[in-house]
């Protein structure tokens, strides 16, 4: 399933959405990155798991206090992590975020597109958990 | 040869240090500018990859001084998509080399290795 969705500056952007409950995580790119060494793929997986909700918390205290400073730099921060496991509904709304609190404007969208993050980043969790324990 | 590697995205910084050691190179890994900037007082490395958002000290300002003090060290800087005012600006400062994160393994062993033969 697609969404649309608006930016500030009128473009229209479509996000997948995961309604079919389809892996959230591609892991072909860290797979090629490892050549194999799953010792370092585990090691990636648990530094995602261990950082990833630092960086969340930070941009949730910027949304707290509508701090586009904070947020674009949460924001910027976390984008090229999800993008070595491969989340690319993360990434992209991450991007979207960036954008919008660079420009200071949308600010309800923000926090609408925060709520998504948070939301894949958990179904994210959940695989990459399971991962490990396979 | 010796490649110092400034990341603050931490899962960055791994990926650069396997690959880079995967390929042969002696690593050293720090998280931001000023880090750097104290490892290059002792370290005179082959190769510098850095990243250009990072704290206390940024990698435009990592790039200027190693432009005035080591100008015969290549400069790798690594950027995010939307930064390409800021790339551009890089090159002017003398960066020999970019790219955009996550990288492609390969691809960042064939530009580092184009770099040091030189």
């Amino acid at each position: 399933m697609v969404i649309n969705f608006t930016t500030f500056n009128h473009a229209t952007i479509t996000f997948m959405t995961n309604s079919e409950n389809l892996p959230v995580c591609n892991l072909d790119y860290l797979n090629s990155l490892s050549g194999g060494n799953s010792e370092f793929e585990e090691s990636m997986m648990k530094l995602y798991l261990n950082l990833t909700p630092i960086e969340l918390d930070k941009i949730s205290t910027g949304l707290d206090n509508q701090d586009y400073e904070i947020i674009k730099n949460g924001a910027h921060k976390l984008i090229s992590s999800v993008g070595v496991l491969g989340i690319t509904q993360m990434k992209q709304r991450l991007v979207e975020i960036e954008k919008l609190a660079l420009a200071q404007a949308q600010f309800n969208q923000i926090v609408l597109l925060f709520s998504e993050v948070k939301e894949i980043h958990a179904k994210a969790e959940v695989e990459l958990k399971a991962f490990l324990k396979q | 040869m010796d490649v110092l590697i400034a990341e603050d995205d931490l899962m960055i910084l791994k990926t650069l240090e396997f690959r880079l050691k995967k390929d042969g190179y002696n690593t050293h890994t720090v998280e931001n500018g000023q880090a750097a900037i104290e490892m290059l007082e002792v370290l005179k490395p082959s190769l510098v990859i850095t990243d250009l958002m990072m704290p206390f000290v940024t990698g435009m300002e990592l790039l200027h001084y190693m432009k005035e003090h080591m100008p015969d060290v290549p400069v790798i800087i690594l950027s995010a998509a939307g930064q390409e005012h800021t790339v551009t600006e890089a090159f002017k400062l003398g960066a020999d080399d970019f790219m955009t994160k996550p990288f492609s393994p390969a691809e960042l062993s064939l530009r580092v290795k184009r770099l040091l033969e030189i």
